[in-house]
């Protein structure tokens, strides 16, 4: 059928297989570094001193208003003009790290405005110890809200990292890109690796789901 | 302003400017059409049966479980691998164009699905037909709960229209690219493409941000 041939790709599967494990300690550590960093920012915005709060919400706006395609050149090409030279593996994690911690910072923003003090306060009342607050007051509601939109960051982050093919990080574009120019089957290369990510991304949103569907059962207007 | 022997600031404006008009038209392009053809395929998901409903998702998922970069570079190659010859930017316009329809396709379908079962029997037994009832009832509640999804793939569209320098049609990126290879000065290039990107925008997600506020305060 239309003459494709994915015997010379299937041959090479090792070499793709490699790029998938790039490709995922690239997002898997962008994401995890950018969650951390966002926690900090959500909190800086709703601190009341003006200096932190001005400068974590223009974080947010100039991260989420500018490409991320923008933010791996400033990084890679850029910085290399005032001497700071970063190899492209890095500067493909920085620019993945500051994405993720732009997107995830409003996400833990919304699970914080969950959080009320009458409910705590209520459970102080009960007797209930700080850590018993935590476990059972605090977190659930708030992870009910953060967790499935961070998951879907968490496939954006999958799908961004695929912009290491322009810097030249031998993630998994890259390598069917760099096999494509190989051996000239340049379809048959790129839908072996669309087809990874097509797997990895089914996984991680239906894991999404099965929480939404299976650990929260109940609704939020139902706490 | 003469920086280098033949790049003065004038040419290098008129090569942004250019660049920006491509980036402004592809935009445009996407987020029309796009949203046309997301809002017939979503609307169609509502009443299609389950097997049209799973092939036109499995389509959906496809586009939007793929990074868009390998889409571009697959549109980039296929018309040569079917034999037909079409201009890069078709390519890419089509491209960002069926993504963004998938992902508008989407908003479309939850926006629908999120209105309960009895507002449509409600409006039935008053003797809506089924326009009046989609026109009337579902959409007016629809809108609400789409509103805040749509403007977010909006913005990301406008930004995702960078990608397409990627196959080598010329947009801001990509005449960005071409000012550095003259000037060899990359930081404030990069810093005011950052910077046009920006101005067009953060406008417009201030200008989302507010028309969620408004769609929400109906709720209420």
């Amino acid at each position: 059928m239309l003459g494709f041939r994915f015997q010379p790709v299937i041959q090479n599967m090792s070499f793709i297989l490699e790029g998938v494990g790039v490709t995922f300690s690239l997002s898997v550590l962008g994401f995890l570094i950018g969650s951390f960093i966002g926690i900090f920012i959500a909190f800086g915005r709703r601190s009341h001193t003006p200096l932190l709060r001005y400068s974590s919400s223009a974080f947010i706006e100039a991260v989420r208003n500018t490409p991320f395609l923008v933010h791996v050149y400033f990084f890679y090409f850029a910085l290399g003009e005032i001497g700071v030279n970063i190899p492209s593996y890095f500067a493909l994690l920085i620019a993945l790290i500051i994405m993720n911690a732009g997107y995830m910072s409003e996400i833990i923003r919304g699970g914080i405005e969950v959080i009320k003090t009458e409910q705590i306060k209520s459970a102080e009342a009960l007797g209930l110890s700080s850590f018993q607050i935590k476990r059972y007051i605090i977190i659930p509601p708030v992870l009910r809200v953060v967790l499935p939109p961070s998951l879907n960051q968490f496939a954006i982050s999958f799908l961004s990292s695929s912009l290491g093919v322009v810097i030249g990080v031998k993630e998994l574009t890259w390598r069917a890109d760099f096999l494509q120019a190989r051996n000239f089957l340049s379809l048959e290369s790129y839908l072996v690796a669309a087809a990874f990510y097509i797997i990895i991304v089914k996984i991680t949103l239906s894991t999404s789901r099965f929480i939404d569907k299976k650990v929260f059962k109940y609704k939020l207007t139902d706490i | 302003m003469e920086l280098i022997s033949g790049v003065n600031l004038k040419n290098l404006m008129f090569m942004l400017k250019t660049g920006l008009i491509v980036t402004i038209y592809l935009s445009i392009i996407a987020i029309t059409i796009g949203t046309l053809v997301g809002s017939i395929i979503g609307w169609a998901r509502t009443i299609a049966n389950e097997f049209f409903d799973s092939i036109i998702l499995l389509f959906v998922d496809i586009i939007r479980s793929t990074p868009l970069i390998i889409q571009l570079l697959i549109a980039y190659h296929l018309p040569g691998f079917l034999g037909i010859n079409i201009s890069t930017i078709l390519a890419g316009s089509i491209v960002i164009v069926l993504y963004f329809a998938a992902n508008c396709s989407q908003v479309v379908k939850a926006g629908i699905d999120s209105v309960t079962f009895n507002q449509w029997r409600a409006a039935e037994s008053l003797g809506f037909s089924y326009f009046q009832q989609m026109r009337y009832i579902i959409l007016p509640q629809a809108w609400r709960a789409m509103i805040p999804s749509y403007t977010g793939f909006a913005l990301g569209i406008i930004k995702d229209t960078s990608l397409i320098s990627v196959i080598g049609v010329i947009e801001l990126v990509r005449s960005g690219q071409i000012i550095i290879s003259r000037t060899l000065n990359p930081l404030p290039i990069w810093f005011v493409i950052g910077l046009i990107y920006f101005i067009i925008c953060w406008p417009l997600s201030k200008m989302s941000r507010h028309l969620e506020k408004k769609a929400q305060f109906g709720e209420k």
